[in-house]
């Protein structure tokens, strides 16, 4: 799932990607109708990719193994389905959420139709107002659920993966006109984590949805939390917090000055990986909030950590690489095309979506 | 409205007995059927038991684990939903996609329920037409009935729906001509079925039979098919009333336009009933 796993660390213990330098493995040229941004995931041996559609690569050769075109546009995140033979991806668009068939259904004989790649359509969105379209949202798998905000409105939804039954719902400031969708939720030990501006930090349970607790923060802005055994993380425009998963009281706050809009933190073994969207990248004390190191990068990122790598595309164009002891950069690469996605590490690559193709990245 | 009373169609000899050289409008084919129903109830019986079944079916669908999804038409703010083969529309519907890798049991489950309903739905319509055109036709007129009706149901499903994009007005009204011009061909297409004929019979006599009758046939399509749509928008009898209401008088309808077009060679239903009637007092 995006930010590989449900707390939303960003970090996969068990994987390492290219580490002083990279080069092009393979570069899939998707259909027309494909527009990549959001991050690539991996199951076993094949990638899926979601962008005005779904594509399923070979992650050795970026081969095809199928695609169809769709209303889909996050990053899939795979449930298993107890009635099903393969498993569900869950999927965001503008319009809803959606359960497509893992395999890619089965093709019509004698034709180039095939049949099956959608499952179901799970909760819509409201048809688009005066803001255009609303923006895809994240889901989350876990405990055999789907966890997702619903694009376009102050929801959050638990999904059954079967069928895309809503298990529970809850929705903040209903009856405001002006409000914000959840962000990408933090699901972990039978809690959700959610933030949304406006000032919204709550948790839910699980299983029942019903409410944990819930603070209203000092901060218009908050970005998606990060679960973790210390607490939850949260970062606001302009600081970072810890609050505690119990009943989410304060435990450190640390004001970056920053001015963020669109990043995620990323949290790997006490290190908190943050971008202040004005001119830095940040490695924090998990326990203590303070600096551990502070680099120039001057955009948004959502940074991803695999072997002592930290790797973050600065404003959707470069991907940069860092030390996570030092900070230290290691390579660079742009490419040729705008946007390019947060990579997806595995198997010593990178793979990111990049607007119409699939890169894969290898150690030069 | 075409093919309405009074709007140029010709005039009938007496509502209920037309003479074997008139032709019907809607609301007098309408009535017609109507009156049948009236005095053989036994015409509106298939559809009622299929009606529970389908409400029953829309049931099973909403709370076992398979997808489904509510019927598209139910969405609209108003639509015309006619399929050729009498018979209602439910309140929900399962697409092919979500079948596919479905467990054995799963999958035996959904396609049982998704076999089940056309060809009860199959059944209750050869039976009503059979009736009211007191004919006698064997198991491979059923057959071709059922396969007919089947094709007519499941291939707008393995096509993914027939979904056109009307960007303009005049192309909208073009499409919906065409649309109306091929069902009103059609129309018959059950009825020949029923008494016999071969699929590419029954569409060459649908097709010729048809002609010269088109106002009164695509005034019934439209009238059916909203039928069929407003009452399968009533909250969870939807399904019920759409089938037990709608798709006898669709197919007592098909009948009628059918019989009398074959005048010269066959008695008119209300004639069949009469008769039968008249059987059934002398037996008294």
């Amino acid at each position: 799932m995006g930010r590989y796993d449900p707390p939303g660390t960003g970090h996969n213990p068990e994987v390492s990607g290219p580490k002083d330098n990279v080069a092009v493995a393979w570069t899939h040229q998707a259909p027309d109708w494909f527009r990549g941004s959001t991050q690539p995931i991996r199951r076993g041996k094949t990638l899926y990719v979601g962008g005005n559609g779904l594509l399923a690569l070979d992650t050795e050769t970026g081969k095809r193994r199928f695609s169809f075109q769709g209303p889909y546009h996050s990053a899939p995140a795979i449930a298993p389905a107890s009635i099903y033979q393969t498993k569900t991806l869950g999927i965001t668009g503008s319009d809803g959420v959606y359960g497509l068939n893992a395999s890619g259904g089965r093709e019509l004989p004698f034709t180039d139709m095939s049949v099956g790649g959608e499952r179901w359509t799970g909760p819509q969105s409201p048809t688009p107002g005066f803001f255009g379209p609303a923006e895809s949202t994240t889901p989350v798998t876990a405990n055999g659920t789907i966890y997702t905000a619903l694009p376009g409105t102050n929801s959050i939804v638990a999904l059954n993966p079967n069928s895309g039954e809503i298990l529970w719902q809850q929705t903040h400031h209903k009856d405001e006109a002006v409000s914000g969708t959840y962000n990408r939720p933090a699901v972990d030990d039978g809690l959700v984590f959610v933030t949304a501006w406006p000032q919204e930090a709550t948790a839910y349970r699980a299983d029942t949805g019903e409410q944990h607790w819930h603070r209203e923060l000092e901060e218009m802005t908050v970005l998606p939390p990060v679960a973790t055994d210390e607490g939850v993380v949260i970062q606001t425009r302009e600081s970072v917090q810890l609050r505690t998963r119990s009943d989410g009281a304060l435990l450190w706050e640390r004001n970056l000055d920053g001015n963020v809009t669109d990043s995620t933190p990323a949290v790997a073994n006490g290190t908190i990986f943050v971008a202040d969207e004005r001119e830095s990248l940040h490695a924090l004390s998990l326990a203590t909030g303070e600096t551990r190191w502070t680099v120039p990068f001057d955009g948004k990122t959502t940074p991803v950590v695999a072997d002592g790598r930290v790797y973050a595309v600065d404003s959707l164009w470069a991907l940069e690489a860092f030390d996570v002891a030092t900070g230290e950069k290691q390579f660079e690469y742009h490419p040729s095309e705008v946007p390019l996605s947060p990579p997806m590490v595995g198997d010593g690559m990178l793979y990111l979506a990049n607007r119409g193709r699939v890169l894969a990245l290898e150690e030069a | 409205m075409p093919g309405t009373e009074g709007d140029g169609s010709e005039a009938v000899s007496s509502p209920g007995h037309p003479s074997p050289t008139t032709r019907l409008s809607t609301l007098d084919v309408l009535k017609s059927a109507l009156r049948c129903i009236r005095r053989d109830p036994v015409l509106a019986v298939p559809f009622a038991v299929v009606g529970v079944l389908v409400s029953l079916v829309d049931w099973l669908r909403q709370h076992d684990s398979v997808p489904m999804v509510p019927t598209d038409a139910l969405s609209q703010s108003v639509s015309v939903n006619y399929a050729v083969f009498p018979q209602g529309t439910a309140r929900t519907a399962r697409h092919i996609g979500a079948l596919v890798d479905l467990e054995t049991r799963y999958l035996l489950w959904a396609v049982g329920l998704e076999v089940l309903v056309p060809l009860a739905v199959g059944i209750a319509g050869w039976v009503t037409i059979t009736r009211v055109l007191d004919t006698h036709s064997g198991p491979r007129a059923l057959s071709r009935y059922l396969v007919a009706l089947a094709a007519v149901i499941s291939i707008p499903q393995l096509l993914g729906g027939f979904s056109v994009d009307i960007t303009g007005f005049l192309f909208g009204l073009l499409l919906l001509a065409v649309a109306l011009f091929v069902l009103t061909r059609l129309f018959l297409l059950p009825a020949l079925l029923v008494t016999g004929s071969g699929f590419v019979t029954a569409l060459r006599q649908s097709y010729r039979r048809s002609r010269g009758q088109g106002m009164t046939i695509a005034g019934l399509i439209i009238v059916i098919g909203l039928a069929y749509w407003g009452l399968a928008t009533v909250p969870v009898a939807g399904g019920f009333l759409s089938t037990a209401v709608v798709a006898p008088v669709h197919a007592v309808a098909v009948g009628t336009v059918f019989s009398t077009d074959s005048r010269e060679t066959a008695p008119s239903p209300a004639d069949h009933i009469e008769s039968r009637d008249a059987r059934s007092d002398e037996s008294q």
